[in-house]
């Protein structure tokens, strides 16, 4: 070295031969050679990969080291954070894309989608600025070949398992993706975002889950999702796919709603409609295909906090289905949002009975706001894959404690079945503080509570319709007997002033129709005026209509009118309402002859022939205690006028009209009025008005009344 | 007279070459490993030096040489994996396989001693850097345990462990339980890699060599100042 450096200095100081800068410039590179091998330092490898809901946290691994006790291979992971602000944790590793699927992560707190996580405890649940937090993953690799995979940092701050998978790590198979996919996307480019996912789906996405968003410094940001999406038909189904719009380029995080933390197994999710077009119908369908639900399935059911907003909007064709069902908790229909006309349709099939209180935001949700149109919910009963079995116990309403009515609240019950087997039951312990039911087809109500209902409406001729106009068959039925009971009602309050009532009517193109309201053993029924109007005809009912009313073992009536009205025939409605004004309080046996007064509404008709057999029967027998002013008991069977000028040609002398009010044992009473109100059993005969008023002082017997 | 092209231009292509190599650097980790075993003296061990490919690429060798130790190096010794050699004699272990391990049977007496040289590559197109690590473990079987608990982080008990191309210093860890060993883990001054610098070294010489020649031709030392040849 000394010689070479003697060279350089002779050259440099004594030769200025151009060669020698050529020398000069070889030996200054070779300078900066041996600088740079004398001080050459490994880059700094492992490079932190950005996390994905917590971007300021990045990960670290070790290398692997063979775990002796367990055969695992191990690497420690060290989580620090880059940012100048602390992080709340806690913070998970989500381990994705191990490659060969062979290796697997021994020690995972769980996995999503066959996604493996692990929890990373974070001290006081803060991660302070620059501070590191370590874990240990241990790697099962039992062949002890090379393997790869992909992390991303998580943040939950819920506490609750919500991970963000990226939408390539979920499988075109993996229908069920059952947490969060995320997707990356530009700006205010929802589209894009939906097309990223629908291209690894290969088809399109059905369903948008949202909920929060984060922009790229981890702040949360409102959520929006443009006009310009749209939903589209799709056989596929996924769950939880969760979809963003915000304000920059970034990945960004399902968050469930603090206020409303689901169970931990059901995250919130939100189904947004975003097409807000007017006029046509929504059709939201959650169709379980399970029955009975297995412990399984349980994850399935995502539906926590399913809102609908702006549920006017789409096309039939366009709809959302859920599949799935059953164990929903706070199902959420928030329709009437800006709802403005149209239709919406939602229908639970086979939910079954949850006795933990799961259900209780199915009403709430409802009534929360809305201005008109209708909102139909047909929880269905009945199985396609076991026709004959009966779900007695559709939903159990506990413990909802959290509605908010408005000032046109909705609840709207559509019980459609399509085998009259199957009948629903809604029971409640504590049902939400007002709400209008419409029902069709046969629905039992069965609470035992005060249920302050302002309006309830068993109709079954414009439900048919609407059935009808949505494509639904199997309504078209020659016979349909359908039942409205409101047995076992425990202190039953109507809204002061409000014409609350019960009213049904029967569907139309029917061979036979019967129609009955049960409400017996009614406890406290309590309302300014009370209504139970049961109301069976229609025009082209060809064969028979029979209308009851069953209302025994009534205690404890306080309205100061109650009607109690039934209608049975074939004539036009305004006839019925406009002529029928009498009273037929005890109507003998026509058909046994016995004397003895029916028992129940089917104890005694006969299948006549068409439109011959109009029936009504009231029966409150005994109606105990009954307290109104004014109680009005009518009970009307009228037939069709369209052959006024000869009755007889259709009923015959051995084809009555049956009307009944069966009063017996009513003890005691204290109403000032009784209007019973009794029309005649015969087409204009005896059609005169007829108003028989009595003040009772003692208890009401059969004998009493049979005058 | 001009220095001759073909003897210049071997001079630059050396050099060149030599260059190049720094384009893909092969560095090394070298680590004076001095372990003081009279705790344990008379137990029969092992000795467990484990390379395990955590980037998926055959990029590092791990080198033991200068093994000195007063204990007694037992049989059988089991290699698995990319192990060539023998103890006391320098051993080699690379990372052909996702796991190489010599596993050498060891009467312990009071100290043992040698020399780990380590290369520094990391294929950042892996998910992990490979790690070097060293254990004293018994003889079950088929994993053998430690002999004592460490502060190793994941619980597997090694004395220290190396993650090789990637500057996170040295994570040496201490023991947990006793009895045990005790140990320190220094660095080496760092060199060039041995071939690139002989290859360096080889080009620097050429020149060198053409240079007195041509002095010793064309630009005698008296001279060269007042005349420059121009011939």
């Amino acid at each position: 070295m000394a010689t070479l450096l003697q060279h350089v200095k002779a050259n440099v100081s004594g030769c200025f031969r151009p060669v020698s800068w050529w020398t000069l410039s070889v030996l200054l590179v070779s300078l900066i050679f041996i600088f740079i091998n004398v001080c050459w330092l490994p880059p700094v490898l492992a490079a932190a990969q950005p996390g994905v809901v917590t971007k300021q946290v990045t990960a670290v691994f070790s290398g692997l080291r063979l775990n002796r006790a367990t055969g695992t291979f191990d690497s420690v992971a060290t989580l620090k954070n880059n940012s100048t602000d602390p992080v709340p944790g806690p913070l998970s590793l989500v381990i994705t894309g191990i490659t060969p699927s062979s290796v697997t992560l021994a020690n995972a707190t769980g996995t999503l989608s066959g996604v493996p996580y692990l929890d990373v405890p974070v001290a006081n649940n803060i991660l302070e600025a620059g501070a590191t937090i370590t874990a240990v993953l241990r790697f099962n690799n039992p062949s002890r070949v090379s393997f790869t995979f992909n992390h991303q940092v998580t943040q939950d701050p819920q506490g609750v398992l919500n991970y963000i998978l990226n939408s390539d790590q979920v499988s075109q198979e993996d229908k069920q993706a059952l947490q969060i996919i995320y997707a990356k996307y530009q700006a205010n480019d929802l589209t894009g975002a939906l097309d990223l996912l629908e291209s690894h789906f290969a088809g399109p996405i059905e369903e948008y889950f949202n909920a929060y968003t984060f922009d790229s410094n981890g702040n949360k940001i409102p959520f929006e999702i443009p006009d310009t999406a749209k939903l589209v038909d799709t056989p596929k189904e996924y769950y939880n796919i969760l979809t963003t719009a915000g304000a920059a380029d970034g990945y960004y995080k399902y968050v469930f709603d603090p206020l409303s933390p689901p169970p931990p197994y059901l995250p919130n999710v939100n189904v947004v409609d975003i097409t807000h077009a007017t006029g046509f119908d929504d059709i939201a369908l959650v169709d379980e295909k399970l029955n009975p639900i297995t412990a399984s399935d349980v994850k399935r059911f995502a539906y926590g906090h399913y809102v609908l907003e702006n549920g006017q909007g789409m096309t039939k064709s366009v709809y959302k289905r859920v599949s799935g069902g059953g164990y929903a908790p706070n199902i959420l229909g928030s329709d009437a949002h800006n709802y403005s006309g149209g239709l919406n349709f939602y229908e639970w099939r086979n939910l079954v009975i949850s006795k933990t209180g799961l259900y209780c935001d199915i009403i709430g949700a409802v009534i929360s706001g809305g201005s008109g149109g209708y909102v139909f919910y047909n929880f269905e009963t009945h199985s396609g894959a076991d026709p004959n079995k009966k779900y007695t116990d559709l939903f159990q309403l506990d413990d909802c404690i959290s509605y908010q009515s408005v000032a046109i609240p909705l609840f709207m019950v559509l019980s459609q079945s399509d085998d009259t087997r199957d009948f629903a039951s809604i029971i409640t312990r504590k049902p939400p503080k007002k709400a209008v039911i419409y029902t069709h087809g046969t629905l039992l109500f069965n609470w035992g509570v005060p249920f302050p209902i302002s309006l309830i409406i068993a109709e079954t001729q414009s439900a048919n319709k609407r059935l009808l106009d949505n494509g639904f068959t199997n309504v078209k039925h020659t016979f349909e007997e359908y039942g409205f009971a409101v047995d076992n009602f425990y202190e039953l309050r109507w809204n002061g002033g409000n014409k609350t009532y019960y009213r049904s009517h029967a569907a139309q193109k029917l061979k036979s129709l019967i129609y009955t309201i049960s409400a017996r053993n009614l406890y406290n029924l309590n309302a300014t005026e009370i209504y139970l109007v049961s109301q069976s005809h229609g025009t082209s009912v060809s064969n028979l209509a029979i209308n009851a009313i069953d209302a025994r073992d009534l205690q404890l009536l306080y309205g100061e009118i109650v009607k109690l009205i039934s209608f049975a025939g074939v004539a036009r409605q305004e006839y019925i309402q406009s002529k029928v004004k009498q009273i037929n309080y005890n109507y003998p046996d026509p058909w046994q002859g016995d004397g003895i007064a029916p028992r129940a509404w089917n104890d005694y008709f006969p299948f006549g022939d068409p439109e011959d057999d109009p029936y009504v029967w009231l029966s409150f027998d005994p109606i105990l205690r009954m307290l109104s002013s004014f109680i009005y008991f009518i009970s009307a069977s009228a037939c069709t006028d369209s052959r006024p000028d000869d009755p007889l040609y259709y009923f015959g002398d051995k084809s009555p009209i049956a009307v009944d009010v069966d009063v017996r044992n009513i003890i005691p009473s204290y109403h000032f009025v009784v209007n019973w109100w009794e029309k005649d059993k015969g087409y204009r005969r005896n059609h005169e008005e007829m108003i028989v008023d009595y003040n009772y002082s003692r208890p009401i017997t059969w004998d009493a009344l049979n005058r | 007279m001009a220095l001759h092209p073909i003897t210049r231009g071997l001079g630059v292509l050396a050099l060149t070459a030599g260059l190049a190599g720094f384009t893909n650097p092969a560095s090394a980790t070298v680590l004076n490993v001095a372990i003081d075993t009279s705790l344990l003296e008379g137990t029969q061990g092992q000795l467990a030096f484990d390379l395990t490919d955590g980037d998926s690429a055959l990029n590092n060798t791990v080198t033991i040489t200068n093994f000195v130790t007063d204990g007694t190096l037992n049989s059988p010794v089991v290699m698995e994996g990319g192990v060539s050699g023998a103890l006391p004699s320098a051993v080699s272990i690379s990372d052909t396989n996702f796991f190489n391990e010599l596993l050498q049977p060891f009467i312990f007496a009071t100290f043992i001693s040698f020399t780990l040289t380590l290369t520094d590559n990391y294929d950042t197109n892996g998910s992990l850097p490979d790690q070097f690590a060293l254990y004293m473990v018994n003889f079950d079987t088929p994993i053998p345990k430690p002999l004592f608990t460490t502060s190793d982080p994941t619980g597997n008990g090694a004395l220290f462990a190396v993650d090789l191309g990637v500057n996170d210093g040295l994570p040496s860890y201490q023991p947990t339980t006793s009895p045990a060993a005790s140990w320190s883990v220094t660095h080496a001054p760092t060199v060039p890699e041995p071939g690139a610098s002989i290859l360096f070294g080889t080009g620097l010489l050429a020149l060198a060599g053409c240079r007195r020649r041509r002095q010793a031709l064309e630009c005698p030392a008296d001279l060269a100042v007042s005349q420059p040849s121009f011939t």
